[in-house]
């Protein structure tokens, strides 16, 4: 089917995004489960409304540069993450669920080292999500994830990246992160901007000899 | 790379796989009469159409025109615009962006409303 085509290329520049109203739990619950092998559409609910992302090619680029932003600072600092990549989160108790971009155990690492499955009516909540964000969410997704009490969101618009952290109920834009106190804002975005200009190896070079730096700076 | 904080004007347009025949008519009967996205299915296959506003333009234009045509010529018309068409047999559904009765307008005529099962019966 050709539209099946458009839909799952990677070569889209815009992400596609709809909004279903009124839809409940259980259908959720059930797309959810419908397509075990899903990938995309990213769903996110909030309380009957249902958001389906296709994420555009410079979306998951951005994120997966991010991501592994992530894993080279944590391993040059020697700090167990523990990568939850768009797992799905949900809570019935608050009639909400998303899939982030991506997700990292990082504080809470250990608590869910060994498990295959997180509960979070029992297990903690990622202790980091990042949002893309390069076109408007019909949803209020830092009020989804202030309820779920997720401790830190990192926002990218295509070019800045902003830290949020989570300050009783609601977000704070913060300078540096609380899983990686030594990631500032303004490095992710230079770094993200550098991912763009640079060959990946290059990158990965400049990105280590950062962390490097940090960890020496620190001991 | 242009980053856009508004709503994008183009249609936007997500595709679900494995999706159930139950699943297609539980979100149907939630979406309601609302004019929300148009769901297509086709054995499992679900798409979910979101309409840009250029989109809706051209559509009303010609589905006026269609009635303006019919109106010059005498000819009666339903206009039952973009309702939900579909029939278990095929798993198959589709929500058209218009559509009309002509030649068997008068088999629809006294109807208020013409439901989606009935004309899954009528043609199942």
């Amino acid at each position: 089917m050709s539209s099946a085509t458009i839909a799952r290329s990677a070569g889209i520049v815009a992400d596609a995004r709809i909004v279903l109203q009124h839809v409940n739990w259980d259908t959720y619950e059930r797309l959810l489960a419908d397509d075990e092998g899903r990938r995309v559409p990213r769903m996110t609910y909030d309380q009957g409304v249902l958001e389906l992302v296709t994420p555009s090619m410079p979306h998951e680029m951005d994120s997966a540069t991010i991501t592994r932003f992530v894993d080279i600072v944590a391993a040059m600092l020697g700090i167990p993450v523990r990568s939850a990549g768009s797992t799905t989160f949900r809570r019935e108790d608050l009639q909400r669920g998303f899939e982030p971009d991506t997700s990292f155990y990082i504080q809470n690492e250990e608590r869910i080292r060994d498990q295959r499955e997180v509960d979070l009516t029992s297990d903690p909540p990622p202790d980091l999500v990042l949002e893309m964000e390069l076109s408007r969410s019909a949803l209020n997704k830092l009020a989804l994830f202030a309820s779920m009490g997720i401790p830190e969101v990192w926002r990218c618009d295509g070019q800045r990246v902003t830290i949020f952290v989570l300050d009783r109920e609601d977000y704070r834009e913060s300078s540096s992160s609380l899983a990686l106190p030594m990631v500032s804002g303004d490095v992710l975005t230079r770094f993200l901007a550098d991912s763009r200009t640079m060959l990946s190896p290059d990158w990965f070079q400049a990105v280590s000899d950062w962390a490097r730096e940090r960890r020496t700076a620190s001991s | 790379m242009a980053t856009t904080t508004v709503t994008s004007p183009a249609d936007q347009r997500v595709v679900l796989h494995d999706v159930s025949w139950e699943m297609y008519g539980r979100l149907l009967t939630e979406q309601g009469d609302s004019s929300g996205p148009r769901l297509t299915y086709d054995r499992g296959e679900l798409e979910i159409l979101g309409p840009s506003s250029e989109y809706e333009i051209v559509n009303r234009t010609l589905a006026l025109l269609v009635e303006l045509v019919a109106a010059e010529q005498s000819i009666d018309i339903s206009n039952v615009g973009s309702m939900t068409f579909k029939r278990r047999d095929l798993q198959r559904g589709f929500e058209p962006d218009s559509s009309f009765y002509i030649q068997h307008e008068e088999r629809v005529r006294d109807r208020k409303r013409i439901d989606a099962s009935e004309a899954d019966r009528r043609h199942g």
